[in-house]
């Protein structure tokens, strides 16, 4: 019986406890979070920081630009339509609108030739537009600088590549396999975002669809030629 | 009866090690050696900061690009030459998504669902990047002049790519919910994502969230990063 109350007591000392723990917990501010909500906000937090440093990067360029516009406009030994045009010239290369050509890789790619299986769906060993889309991020990703698909410049905003029955569709071009892509960067980095396990070239090969990729120390990549004001934007 | 008791107290030592060594895991893991609680204050104030700090930044940008364009404003002033080569350059920079800008656009929400607490699966739509991708694609078909990611604008550079359990968009980790923004006719950006079996149906039918709204004006933010070449040369 005893017994018993030593342990009656005995836990009611750790209730005690507890319950002065928590009340400490709770008046210091402190809530609870689950381990996974925690994790989400590490995340935000790497995610807020880069964004910081991206942010700082752009204040720097901004007040370098501000510099070279107010010298050029106070130095009369300056011209400053000519300033004028360089900046102009090399916007037109951010926006892909000067032909351009460098090192990189050409990117074969093409319907596969190997024999169906019995009852397989064709749609296996065929080139889609989402493949090329893959293909295409994965050299963005590898830090390609212009990409072209048959010759014919990938940009952004306006570029589409859409599936249109047995042919693919880019810059409102029509092409048929095979497709040929280009792109100027580092040679090494394209050619093993193609090449590595892993990547979205790699499954295309194990469907049995053909994907080669070659080096070439000189590849000329053609502008964008659909420039247009819009419509929208303000 | 002895016996009993020797198996039960084995089994209350090897418990008492699984337990220590899930704790320990946890610890090192996720906390990074500190407890729960302290974890858990840190990170909120640090977010706090984190955000102060960049809604400044976001503030000296713009007064930043003020004073760039006074100054271009007082050279256009001088001689129309000039002017016309102002607005010129303009005109390219809003084109390669330098500029920030504001329109008639549609905003898309996609999330992951809820957890599914019978089935223990998480869907992350981040492991679905290429819908992403698509739905981008379908937006750059039905005509849209700019499209945004989570305030990450997208320029012949952007990536989108699966890192971890979150995606990176030029070159910054985002994660769900992904709030989209794109600019051009409404109407037509809406009809093309919300068409029969088209893109919006099809994320739906995996699982996820997704939400399509039009909007009268919507503001999209200029291209952060910065582009460089390294590589290509223009072509004279």
């Amino acid at each position: 019986m005893t017994n018993k109350k030593n342990v009656l007591i005995f836990l009611s000392v750790l209730l005690g406890i507890f319950i002065a723990l928590q009340v400490r917990l709770v008046s210091s501010g402190a809530k609870y979070m689950s381990i996974k909500d925690m994790y989400a906000y590490s995340i935000e937090l790497e995610s807020q920081k880069s964004e910081i440093d991206q942010l700082n990067n752009k204040i720097n360029e901004i007040k370098s630009q501000i510099d070279a516009y107010q010298t050029a406009k106070d130095d009369d030994g300056i011209d400053y339509e000519a300033f004028l045009m360089s900046e102009i010239e090399s916007t037109r290369k951010i926006a892909g609108l000067t032909d351009l050509e460098g090192p990189g890789v050409i990117i074969i790619v093409t319907d596969g030739t190997r024999e169906l299986n019995e009852n397989e769906n064709p749609n296996n060993i065929l080139v889609h537009d989402i493949d090329i889309r893959a293909m295409v991020d994965d050299l963005r990703n590898a830090g390609a600088e212009a990409i072209s698909i048959n010759n014919e410049r990938v940009v952004f905003n306006k570029s589409n590549v859409q599936c249109t029955g047995p042919t693919i569709k880019v810059n409102d071009q029509v092409f048929a396999p095979p497709y040929i892509i280009q792109a100027i960067g580092d040679r090494k980095f394209l050619e093993s975002a193609i090449n590595a396990p892993g990547s979205y070239s790699e499954s295309l090969r194990q469907w049995g669809l053909f994907v080669e990729v070659n080096t070439s120390i000189n590849i000329n990549i053609p502008a964008y030629d659909g420039f247009v004001d819009y419509q929208y934007l303000n | 009866m002895k016996k009993d008791y020797f198996w039960i107290g084995l089994a209350c030592i090897v418990l008492g090690v699984f337990i220590a060594f899930q704790m320990k895991f946890i610890q090192g893991t996720y906390l990074n050696g500190s407890t729960p609680t302290q974890k858990t204050v840190g990170i909120l104030n640090e977010l706090a900061a984190v955000n102060a700090e960049k809604e400044q930044l976001i503030e000296e940008v713009s007064r930043l690009e003020e004073q760039l364009d006074d100054i271009q404003d007082s050279a256009s002033d001088e001689n129309a030459i000039i002017k016309n080569l102002t607005d010129e350059l303009n005109r390219f920079k809003s084109f390669s998504g330098m500029t920030r800008v504001t329109g008639m656009g549609i905003l898309i929400t996609i999330d992951n669902p809820p957890q599914d607490v019978n089935l223990g699966l998480d869907k992350n739509i981040a492991y679905d990047y290429k819908l992403i991708l698509d739905l981008i694609n379908e937006l750059n078909s039905a005509g849209a002049e700019a499209i945004s990611i989570n305030e990450q604008r997208m320029v012949n550079n952007t990536e989108i790519r699966l890192a971890g359990t979150q995606v990176n968009v030029n070159t910054i980790p985002i994660s769900p919910p992904f709030i989209i923004k794109a600019i051009g006719n409404s109407k037509t950006l809406d009809g093309a994502l919300n068409q029969r079996f088209g893109i919006v149906q099809n994320i739906r039918e995996i699982g996820y969230y997704i939400e399509v709204k039009q909007a009268e004006t919507i503001e999209l933010p200029a291209f952060n990063g910065s582009i460089k070449f390294q590589y290509a040369n223009t072509v004279r």
